[in-house]
């Protein structure tokens, strides 16, 4: 039992790699612990291209924001970003079918029954139509339509929040603004050595091409795939989840924008894989996510090109991945943040919350100089559930499908997946209900929409339903649906949205 | 039977207070689908004395349509803000609501361990607000505890709050048996799929929810441990943690009400039941042994043992799955035990030091000020 006082401070943190992770995490620790003496020095080199992951985000993204002190409106026009409240599946269950997973709530909560249960009793009947219709934010999506949250929890209007969809290659540069201004030191240079302490292991200093030695207490690995200190320096090992979600390889693609600016990601099912639409204010992203086992780099490429919606606007780029994680992501002093730490692949948006999750957990554990063992564990602890329950999420877009049209959907249906998610199947199948836990990314309602898209029908509801009549239940859904329909027809067109409230892209 | 076929007849098999609430809520739930509820018991515990509703019992017992405030009026219940448990050391006190206010996220009583550090004297005790309620000569009428926006549970007379709970039962139409349980069979008759044995006669039941304190129709079906398997839920509510009794009760019968009383039910739903009510116990089990405080046995007991060694590195208090305890009742229990953290958390550190002691010494002042203001008040 320890007594207080005995703390060794951290004085210096050196970030490796000024990517989108780099530089998150130096504005984010400058931002929060700047004023605590803690110096941030950030190595890059201009001579190392960065993979710019993430245009797509998740609703967390505005809290880290907010935290951090970056201005909304600023941030918006330097990054061209649009808004974002939800995913579109196009293609994933059946050929033909789409689902919007919302960021928000379906239908209202009655006498602790939640709504699509009542919906799950009705569904057959013609006047009910599909849940998707009893969520604003979908019922927005559909329409194109955009309008800040209200803070009025008795409007339908509190009932949904947004992400962003930012040009990836603009935020590490904003970021960097944002950081520098906070005391963040850059140094321009390319790491050609690390330095460990030969009794504990702990990494002393890296070596730069020039020859500086740039020394630190704690260091953070933003390397990317690469891993310089986290796997090339201290031998950390990989865990590989390629048997669950195979897809290794990713064409990426930007064209020009066409048609209305829509507030949401699209990802389209393909034959091995799926491709992604990404609305921005300049252009629209594209890629197209795919298992090297099933097709071609050639094949993917050109099935990418043939259903862009605009003009080509460069080279297509081909980025190659194992889906996984380090086996630890917090090992000595060293952390791995960003793709250094694990890659999933982005069907769910969830690189970028990764990155802040690990700021964020760094920032609450963030120890002193004198042993790291404890902090360190419950970091990886923390970190591996987050991975975990995403990649669970991220298999039963997969594998809770109807398609056998070619062998890789042929796979992905027929594979064993982890138990975790077996149960949370079968119980969503037996009544509806979802197994939910204190802990993870995606709560209910996001289960819920997936469960659904992908086409898993309760066979049962929750007895309570019935203690409602039909009739009542019928006149309520009409009711909600017509004033979801009605919310969202007064919220602005998404595009005018930005240009008039000054969220439009820098002139420059 | 088929579709969402309701239950016809569920029998709680048990006594006193817990029996009592299991009907009352059972009936409640599934009444209106026109399931019957039969309590089998005719043994009077006789119990005495007081029993502990924890903060979240509040709504429950709204449910129900017992009103806290009439309950305080007629001297059955009283506000309560911190639980005594006799430990292995001594008495450990859990408040139900943390020592003074977060700043900017951190929780206050990191700022409290920065200030220790540089000589502050006071006790974290000193500034909570629970704990200065908790110990004040006069306790505080249920309008006035409320006006105060913290959480706090009751204080009950066991006989009373039962009687309440029986009221209430009778009133959503539960029968008695009049008669105790002799011996329970599950059946392939395709009339009861079970039949309940009391005294001289027999009745069937589509459901039984075992409340004894000994698993007595539970064991009778061949079952050894308590949760929720086929036709039979058995509750535990052993703790000497004053509180987890009615919680346990709480819970299990609200979260069975919501899952099932449909011949629907599954497998899939009784393995969800049992996986939160597990994850539960260990957390209960968690708490009793650190307030026990036998090193060997936190050792043995993964989330213990990461309890207690997160919060002395860095004051932190890691949570799982299912907490039923809220952290600041964690950090009393840590603290009782000698556990301190070696450092507060580096975030804690954003606030200038001549903030942080004009804060504290502010927030010092109003805790006095408000137990001053309840002992003198009538």
């Amino acid at each position: 039992m320890s007594g207080a006082g005995s703390a060794k401070r951290v004085k210096q943190v050196v970030v490796i790699g000024g990517g989108t992770a780099g530089w998150m995490t130096a504005a984010g620790l400058a931002s929060m612990l700047g004023s605590t003496g803690l110096k941030i020095t950030l190595i890059e080199s201009d001579a190392i291209g960065i993979v710019g992951v993430g245009e797509a985000t998740l609703p967390h993204i505005k809290l880290f924001n907010d935290t951090i002190g970056v201005d909304e409106a600023e941030f918006m026009a330097a990054t061209s970003a649009t808004f974002k409240l939800g995913i579109e599946f196009v293609d994933w269950a059946r050929k033909g079918d789409s689902y919007i997973h919302p960021f928000g709530e379906f239908g209202l909560a009655n006498q602790g029954v939640p709504f699509h249960q009542y919906w799950s009793k009705m569904r057959n009947d013609p006047d009910v139509g599909p849940l998707d219709e009893y969520s604003l934010p979908v019922v927005a999506c559909r329409k194109g339509k955009f309008q800040r949250p209200s803070d009025d929890p008795r409007s339908v209007l509190s009932t949904y929040r947004y992400a962003y969809q930012f040009d990836a290659l603009q935020y590490a540069p904003f970021m960097r603004k944002h950081g520098e201004a906070r005391g963040v030191t850059r140094i321009e240079g390319k790491v050609t050595g690390v330095h460990q302490d030969s009794e504990s292991g702990d990494i002393t200093s890296v070596t730069l091409e020039d020859g500086q030695q740039i020394a630190g207490d704690l260091f953070v690995d933003c390397t990317g795939f690469f891993g310089l200190l986290i796997e090339k320096a201290l031998e950390t090992g990989y865990e590989s989840w390629s048997d669950f979600l195979p897809c290794d390889r990713a064409v990426a693609v930007p064209c020009e924008s066409a048609g209305p600016l829509l507030p949401y990601t699209r990802a389209t099912a393909d034959k091995a894989g799926w491709r992604w639409r990404i609305p921005l204010q300049h252009r629209t992203g594209n890629g197209h996510v795919y298992s090297s086992g099933f097709t071609s780099d050639d094949a993917a490429q050109q099935a990418l090109v043939d259903n862009l919606d605009g003009k080509l606007l460069a080279d297509p780029r081909i980025l190659r991945f194992a889906t996984g994680k380090r086996r630890k992501l917090w090992n000595r002093n060293c952390i791995a943040i960003g793709l250094s730490g694990g890659f999933l692949e982005p069907l769910e948006s969830t690189s970028i919350y990764l990155i802040q999750e690990g700021i964020t957990k760094l920032l609450e554990l963030f120890p002193d100089t004198s042993d790291f063992t404890v902090e360190a564990e419950e970091y990886n602890r923390k970190m591996d559930l987050e991975f975990e329950r995403i990649r669970d999420f991220l298999i039963l877009h997969y594998h809770a499908t109807e398609r056998d049209d070619s062998d890789f959907w042929n796979y992905m249906r027929t594979m064993k997946v982890p138990a975790s998610l077996t149960e949370k199947m079968e119980l969503f199948r037996a009544s509806g209900r979802i197994a939910s836990y204190d802990h993870g990314l995606f709560l209910v309602p996001s289960w819920i929409a997936v469960l659904l898209g992908q086409r898993i029908e309760p066979t049962g509801y929750d007895w309570r339903v019935d203690q409602l009549d039909a009739d009542e239940i019928r006149r309520h859904l009409a009711g909600l649906r017509t004033h979801m329909d009605q919310a969202a027809s007064g919220m602005d067109d998404h595009g005018e949205f930005l240009s008039t409230n000054g969220l439009a892209m820098s002139a420059a | 039977m088929s579709g969402n076929q309701p239950f016809r007849r569920i029998a709680i098999a048990g006594d006193g207070l817990p029996a009592a609430l299991a009907a009352a809520y059972l009936a409640k739930a599934c009444g209106p689908a026109g399931t019957e509820v039969v309590v089998i018991s005719a043994r009077e515990t006789g119990q005495t004395g007081d029993v502990v509703a924890r903060p979240d019992m509040l709504r429950f017992n709204a449910e129900l349509g017992i009103d806290p405030v009439t309950l305080c009026k007629q001297g059955i219940a009283s506000p309560l803000f911190a639980v005594e448990v006799q430990g292995g050391a001594g008495p450990v006190l859990l408040p139900f609501a943390p020592a003074g206010i977060a700043n900017n996220g951190v929780d206050f009583h990191h700022y409290w361990l920065r200030a220790t550090q540089n000589g502050l004297a006071n006790q974290l005790a000193d500034y909570s607000l629970p704990l200065a309620f908790h110990e004040a000569k006069r306790g505080l009428a249920f309008e006035s505890a409320a006006s105060f926006k913290m959480p706090f549970g009751l204080r009950l007379d066991r006989a009373a709050y039962a009687q309440s709970l029986v009221n209430a039962a009778m009133g959503f139409g539960v029968l008695g048996t009049g008669g105790a349980l002799d011996g329970i069979l599950a059946s392939d008759s395709a009339e009861w799929p079970l039949r309940i044995t009391i005294a001289d006669s027999e009745i069937g039941a589509d459901f039984v929810v075992d409340v004894t304190s000994d698993g007595a129709a539970a064991t009778a079906l061949g079952r050894r441990q308590s949760g929720w398997t086929n036709r039979c839920l058995w509750i535990a509510g052993d703790c000497n943690i004053p509180g987890i009794e009615l919680f346990r009760l709480q819970r299990a019968v609200s979260r069975f009400a919501s899952l099932v009383p449909t011949h629907e039910s599954v497998a899939a739903d009784s393995a969800e039941f049992n996986r939160i009510y597990f994850a539960e116990e260990q957390r209960i089990t968690d708490m009793a042994c650190l307030i026990e405080g036998d090193e060997a046995a936190m050792r043995a007991r993964p989330a213990l043992a990461r309890k207690i060694d997160v919060f002395s590195a860095c004051g932190r208090i890691p949570s799982e799955d299912y907490e039923v305890f809220q952290p600041c009742e964690w950090l009393a229990a840590l603290m009782a035990q000698g556990y301190l953290p070696k450092r507060p958390e580096r975030l804690a550190e954003r606030l200038p030091e001549a903030e942080l002691h004009t804060w504290l010494g502010n927030l010092r002042t109003q805790v006095v000020e408000l137990q001053k203001q309840i002992e003198a008040a009538a």
